[in-house]
């Protein structure tokens, strides 16, 4: 009788006390679904979208996301997955997501000759940055031998992989695989962009995908008057930058574009005074060495895919000379629209496009004039003209490279 | 519910108004515990419980209803029906729940400390909600506290009230 | 137990009944729970303060300087100015920076609350009748993404 009274009193207060914690804690809880973050300020039609909204659609976008993911992610069991398991001659029946990502690769790499490529997988895992390293990348280590290389690399041709008339998709050699980490995120942002405007018609607004950005229509309620306004994450943020590290560079009026960076402060390992980059260039099988840090792509979402090429085109750029990366960038600016910020490890900066890009002390000066004297402008603005393919790393950059060193002893 | 007899609708009546001038008194008091100016003692709900003493829950709901919809009206502002009405009626839930569950098991004093918290919570979480302030939670324990001693004092004194008040005041038949 | 019988239970109950360690100790430990919650949020210092009415972003300011503002809403616009005095203001609060920290220091609402929430150098401090909310945080230069 003692024991069930207890019980029924102890209950009733706890559940009833709880029950009303967590019915508003909950609320409260912003919902980040694997790596996406939708603002609070985003519109459809003319409406800001309230709490509810925000919540209900982030459900429905990580509900979407957790399925692209399983189908193109090779530690799932997807299709890709099942690409890499394949033997040679085998038609593998893809989802749609691969099936489009397959597509939208094959393109690209036409494109950049080969430059972009997402069968590196055997590589990526030679040099150790597949996910099965991710508690290990920093460490530092030999490169491997050149022979190990040279193997890795005849494993790594995109052009073994096709596109079998009937749809489905076939290996020339069995042991190739495939990896599409340098544009799935940026893909995924498209998605999640037809997602919303099938839902609420044209929106306005920004979310990211990881370091992908959607800038959906004319930012609303503008006080400022400076459109959308982006922060180009400084990859030298341990050593420099001031009081607001975290920015290197700033856009401004920025308006339905879709942003995406790369940059080598990102799975990286430091050996022997010379940092490896986890983005590796499909011609020579080693990590990208051409004294880019850090690129940023802007693509117009006029530009079908905008979000996907804005990923892959921000790592293109690491693997060719510097000068003919930038020609490139002025290229696809001529031919699409399409903007490029390139950061070198003499911290000097390279723009290409008519995108309005801010050093801090300047957008300081805009937005929190207070604040100019105590940030610090980290990169020198640089001419394309005076780019040369040999880029001598600066003092501040040993000094960061010493840092990491140490770090990871 | 039966039918509601003259004497019963006086009574409830004059506990309405003595319900609400308590109230209206205590906030005119400054906040007691400064850190979270949302919470209060609550001595109105010394009416509230005598009324689910001696009426029953249902009538008590209304009379709950009632007090808020007068002390709203009285002092007009729309914010405060907001926290009034979400305290008032967390109170009433857990304290009608608990005396018609648990009563006699447990005394007076426990089941207005019961509602003394859970109305302050409510309070508290109204200030959150409306507010999207979240950082509000960390009043929570002081809240807690505080209003574990709000409701041994509004326990007593309703107690007390059953014990001394005469039987000709209170007897509703 | 009918209502005259749980009323002459009370008439001869004591104060304090066994049964109440129960609900003591439920109490308890919700206490013991939000003391838990509250120590685990984190408390980062922010260097900014943000003014939000009507939950839109409408001022900021760093906190490293001390200065005195005030915040008043003008034909259902929030505006926020360096203080010089609050006559001829409705609907204001006065919001003090001192020693890194902020607090409103005066205001014409009917509860006062924000002055009793006190000086903050992390969180929020709300005014709910003006729809006013002081948020800090940050670290310098904000942008959308």
């Amino acid at each position: 009788m003692i024991v069930k009274f207890f019980g029924r009193a102890l209950c009733f207060l706890l559940s009833a006390a709880i029950l009303c914690f967590c019915a508003c804690s909950a609320d409260e809880t912003e919902y980040y679904f694997v790596e996406f973050s939708i603002s609070s300020n985003f519109y459809a039609g003319g409406q800001k979208l309230d709490n509810n909204e925000i919540r209900s659609v982030s459900a429905e976008v990580g509900k979407m996301l957790n399925s692209i993911e399983d189908d193109v992610s090779t530690e799932k069991s997807g299709s890709v997955a099942r690409i890499n398991a394949a033997d040679a001659g085998e038609k593998i029946q893809t989802g749609e997501y691969t099936s489009d990502l397959f597509s939208l690769s094959k393109e690209l790499y036409r494109q950049t000759n080969g430059a972009f490529s997402p069968a590196l997988y055997n590589l990526s895992e030679l040099w150790g940055f597949s996910p099965e390293y991710a508690d290990r990348y920093t460490q530092p280590r030999q490169e491997p031998p050149q022979n190990e290389i040279d193997a890795c690399l005849e494993k790594s041709q995109f052009d073994d992989i096709y596109r079998a008339e009937s749809g489905e998709i076939v290996k020339k050699n069995a042991e190739t695989r495939i990896d599409f980490g340098g544009i799935a995120k940026g893909y995924m942002s498209d998605c999640v962009l037809a997602l919303l405007r099938q839902r609420y018609g044209e929106v306005q607004g920004t979310f990211s995908v990881m370091s992908n950005s959607v800038l959906a229509g004319e930012k609303q309620n503008d006080s400022a008057g400076l459109g959308y306004t982006a922060t180009l994450e400084n990859p030298r943020k341990e050593i420099t930058g001031g009081l607001s590290s975290g920015g290197a560079l700033y856009f401004t009026g920025l308006s339905d574009v879709a942003v995406s960076t790369s940059a080598d402060d990102y799975r990286y390992y430091v050996y022997d005074g010379k940092i490896y980059k986890h983005i590796l260039d499909p011609a020579t099988g080693r990590p990208s060495d051409n004294g880019v840090i850090s690129i940023t792509v802007l693509v117009p979402l006029s530009v079908a895919h905008a979000g996907a090429l804005a990923d892959a085109y921000s790592t293109t750029g690491f693997c060719m000379p510097l000068t003919q990366a930038l020609s490139f960038y002025e290229l696809l600016w001529k031919e699409y629209g399409i903007g490029a910020v390139v950061i070198t490890s003499d911290f000097c900066y390279y723009t290409v496009g008519e995108y309005t890009v801010l050093q801090p002390k300047e957008y300081a000066q805009l937005t929190n004039p207070s604040l100019t004297d105590k940030v610090e402008n980290v990169f020198t603005y640089t001419e394309i003209s005076a780019a040369k393919d040999e880029v001598v790393p600066c003092e501040k950059e040993r000094e960061y490279i010493e840092l990491l060193a140490a770090r990871n002893g | 519910m039966k039918k509601i007899t003259a004497r019963e609708i006086s009574i409830l009546g004059i506990m309405l108004a003595a319900a609400s001038i308590v109230f209206l008194i205590e906030s005119l008091i400054p906040p007691l515990l400064p850190v979270a100016p949302y919470v209060k003692i609550g001595l109105a709900n010394v009416f509230v419980l005598l009324v689910i003493i001696y009426y029953g829950a249902g009538k008590a709901f209304v009379f709950v209803l009632a007090k808020n919809l007068l002390t709203g009206l009285i002092s007009w502002s729309g914010f405060a029906i907001v926290f009034n009405l979400a305290g008032s009626m967390c109170a009433y839930l857990i304290m009608a729940g608990l005396y018609a569950a648990v009563f006699p098991k447990v005394s007076l004093v426990s089941v207005s400390v019961a509602g003394a918290i859970l109305s302050n919570i409510a309070r508290t979480s109204v200030a959150v909600l409306i507010m999207e302030a979240p950082s509000l939670y960390v009043q929570l324990p002081f809240v807690g506290g505080f209003s574990l001693a709000a409701g041994i004092i509004v326990g007593i004194l309703t107690t007390l009230c059953v014990k001394h008040l005469p039987e000709r005041l209170t007897n509703v038949k | 137990m009918n209502r005259d019988e749980k009323i002459d239970q009370i008439k001869r109950q004591k104060y304090f009944v066994w049964g109440d360690v129960a609900v003591f100790a439920a109490a308890l430990l919700l206490i013991v729970f939000f003391v838990l919650v509250a120590f685990l949020t984190p408390k980062e210092k922010g260097d900014t303060f943000y003014v939000f009415y009507r939950g839109e972003q409408i001022f900021s300011a760093l906190l490293d300087t001390d200065a005195e503002y005030i915040f008043y809403i003008e034909n259902g616009e929030g505006i926020v100015e360096k203080y010089n005095d609050s006559n001829g203001y409705k609907s204001y609060n006065r919001i003090s920076v001192e020693g890194g920290t902020v607090r409103v220091s005066g205001a014409d609402c009917p509860d006062h609350t924000c002055e009793h929430l006190g000086a903050h150098s992390w969180g929020e401090i709300i005014c709910v009748p003006h729809d006013l909310r002081i948020e800090i945080r940050g670290k310098g230069l904000e942008t959308d993404v």
